[in-house]
């Protein structure tokens, strides 16, 4: 035992050995809340991305400040499933696939020198980020998180409405420029007699606006943070804003749907018992209401989770939002086309515009079968909701197996995985989610929480699913 | 006894290397892998919390929060190979955010008093372990009314373990600097103490 006196004008270790002893702790669960924080920006990344959908996204995320481009893959995309991305010089040609550095899954590549990069993909598709953009490659596409960057290549298209990135309150210096190819043969872009890809559309966002041109059109848009230019009242359809060609293909007809932000205010039902369909056949083609229903009916979890997330700030929020949309044919299935809010009709409100940017994501990634006779169907569609939906729906709760305070979940099928997540949030337990895998880890509990094993045996009992405990701390969850 | 006497651990005396992540983990947060990013967490959570609360006072936990948020985002960009430290790097993140936001903020003495241990107590008498509680007192009352730049020195110093570069590196200013400001800090501190003693 050391015995200081702090009064030894000599001996300033002695102070700072007070101070020392006075070092303070992180309280308790502030690790839990860094990761709920981080995932919750993952996830809105992620959603963000998915919102405009198609062969190439854009998507600025609001809280982070970042203009977002992914590619997915999906029909129609000219990233396929499980593609390899290369890194060329900047000073050769076209890359070719097959050569250059190829790069492992979630790699992240900042351009050296202030040179830019070439990135290609083992489809013939192939994005130059600029000196002073980075970007991550997955397997599943390209995540631009900062920076500048032209995209080209085989299938290469623009979807969807560009201007949301204003509505979404973009403030980060961003300039991306689309390039297309549509028509060109795998493998080739369709180049320009000088030699460039033809650009479609340039999209400069700076500081909560965007400038939205189209070359050889005179003229831009440009609008303003938060503007509902696009999805207001006058409003024309979303994505024919976006169209560069009449004829353009829509990709994204995969039913891939978007990651919604899960709320933690509880599981609430919407009032889905409101939402009725109908369908308006066009000349060219016709499909059955109730399979439109049913598709509707089919992606309700999305539909929820865009309801319980506006839930969180307006807890009484309710009121109706009509779609016009069109259903049309895509290789073996069909998919959304022209979507649009309908104005809301004289005196009635208008629901929020997050409730809307997140609807018109979700109806964008519908997938339909083909209408009959291989036309379009254009839809009008109103979505009622009304809240008042019990909290904490949730079965009785069975016996606890133990107090073990960390399960890993093998999740063995992606919806599953999304809707043990989302019931996840509901019980109010603490998740990180692995983008990378198909697994929820439940952790760090704390004594007011449901024990992780309780709300495991719940959440699967009210998931349908079946959890097999292969030890005390592991579970594996199966349809 | 004129004053309280303050009986420690020899260990707890010196400034203790903190933990470090290995190169293994850090290397896995950078591509993005969730536990590796969050054992890093864990690993700096005291320290960005202990300089944020030295700087923001009640707002600590939101700021320590903030600060991960923003590794997590730019994180990517660290080069394990450069010449900043990974703690370092953390630190001058948290540094930032919190004196941004805590500009002319006054970080109150409740607030220190409620969110810092209290002073090792064993083999203390009870006469010692009043005086001692009185000295604890008067010591965070003194660092809540050090000059901000003072208290952050404090922090990353008794804190944070870093040593007088890295504090330079962190506060950006000199050496020499780091020294003063210490020096001036542990002065008002000391007397602090002395006047709790009479």
């Amino acid at each position: 035992m050391t015995t200081l006196d702090p009064h030894n004008r000599d001996d300033g270790e002695k102070v700072d050995a007070l101070l020392t002893a006075l070092r303070p702790q992180a309280p308790a669960g502030l690790s839990v809340k860094v990761m709920a924080a981080v995932e919750e920006r993952r996830a809105r990344r992620r959603f963000l991305g998915f919102v405009l959908g198609g062969g190439v996204a854009l998507a600025a995320a609001a809280a982070a400040a970042m203009l977002v481009v992914q590619y997915h893959h999906r029909p129609g995309s000219p990233i396929a499933e499980g593609t390899a991305w290369h890194l060329a010089s900047p000073s050769s040609a076209v890359p070719q696939a097959g050569g250059g550095e190829a790069l492992a899954d979630g790699v992240t590549i900042t351009p050296d020198e202030g040179a830019p990069v070439i990135l290609y993909d083992d489809h013939g598709g192939h994005v130059s980020i600029d000196a002073y953009a980075q970007a991550i490659a997955h397997s599943d596409g390209l995540w631009l998180e900062a920076g500048a960057a032209e995209l080209d290549g085989d299938g290469t298209q623009l979807l969807s409405s560009i201007a949301q990135v204003t509505a979404l309150g973009v403030t980060s210096q961003v300039a991306v420029e689309i390039y297309g190819d549509a028509g060109a043969a795998p493998g080739q872009a369709t180049p320009t007699p000088d030699g460039a890809p033809a650009a479609l559309l340039s999209v400069s966002v700076e500081h909560g606006s965007a400038r939205i041109e189209r070359p050889g059109v005179a003229g831009a848009m440009v609008l303003g943070e938060g503007d509902r230019t696009l999805i207001g009242k006058d409003a024309p359809a979303v994505t024919m804003r976006a169209h560069p060609e009449e004829d353009q293909p829509v990709a994204n007809r995969d039913g891939y749907r978007p990651q919604q932000v899960p709320n933690r205010d509880g599981f609430r039902s919407p009032a889905s018992q409101g939402i009725a369909a109908s369908s308006q056949p066009a000349e060219e083609g016709q499909l059955d209401k109730d399979i439109i229903r049913r598709v509707i009916r089919y992606n309700l979890p999305v539909i929820q989770g865009c309801y319980e997330k506006a839930l969180t700030t307006n807890p009484s929020l309710g009121g109706t939002i009509v779609f016009n949309f069109t259903i049309a044919p895509h290789g073996d299935a069909a998919g959304v086309e022209d979507l649009e809010v309908v104005p809301p009709a004289e005196g009635e409100p208008t629901m929020p515009i997050e409730l809307q940017q997140c609807l018109l994501g979700a109806i964008s990634q519908m997938q339909f079968p083909t209408p009959e006779g291989g036309g379009v169907v254009h839809v009008t569609y109103p979505f009622a909701f009304k809240a008042g939906g019990a909290p904490g729906s949730l079965p009785a709760l069975p016996t606890p197996r133990g107090g073990a305070d960390a399960i890993e979940l093998e999740v063995k099928d992606a919806d599953l995985y999304n809707l043990f997540d989302l019931l996840a949030q509901a019980a109010q337990v603490d998740v990180i989610i692995d983008p990378s895998v198909p697994h929820v880890a439940i952790t760090d509990f704390t004594a007011d929480q449901i024990p992780a094993t309780q709300a495991i045996d719940a959440l699967a009992t009210q998931a349908r699913v079946h959890a097999t405990w292969t030890s005390p701390t592991s579970v594996t969850i199966t349809p | 006894m004129g004053a309280a006497l303050l009986k420690l651990e020899s260990s707890q005396r010196a400034v203790e290397g903190p933990r470090q992540l290995d190169t293994g983990t850090v290397e896995l947060a950078r591509k993005g892998d969730t536990r590796a990013f969050s054992q890093l967490v864990r690993v700096y959570q005291d320290r960005v919390y202990g300089l944020c609360l030295a700087l923001g006072g009640s707002d600590a936990e939101d700021l320590a929060q903030e600060t991960f948020v923003r590794v997590h985002k730019a994180i990517a960009r660290f080069d394990p190979g450069g010449p900043a430290r990974l703690s370092t790097w953390i630190l001058t993140i948290a540094r930032r955010l919190c004196q941004d936001r805590a500009k002319g903020a006054r970080v109150r003495s409740e607030t220190l008093l409620q969110s810092l241990p209290e002073l090792p107590e064993e083999g203390l008498s009870p006469e010692e372990r009043l005086a001692q509680a009185r000295t604890r007192e008067r010591l965070i009352a003194a660092i809540a009314e050090l000059p901000e730049e003072q208290r952050s020195v404090v922090a990353l110093r008794a804190w944070e373990g870093l040593d007088y570069d890295d504090i330079a590196a962190v506060e950006q200013i000199p050496v020499g600097t780091v020294r003063s400001r210490l020096s001036r800090a542990r002065e008002a501190l000391r007397k602090a103490i002395e006047e709790n003693g009479r």
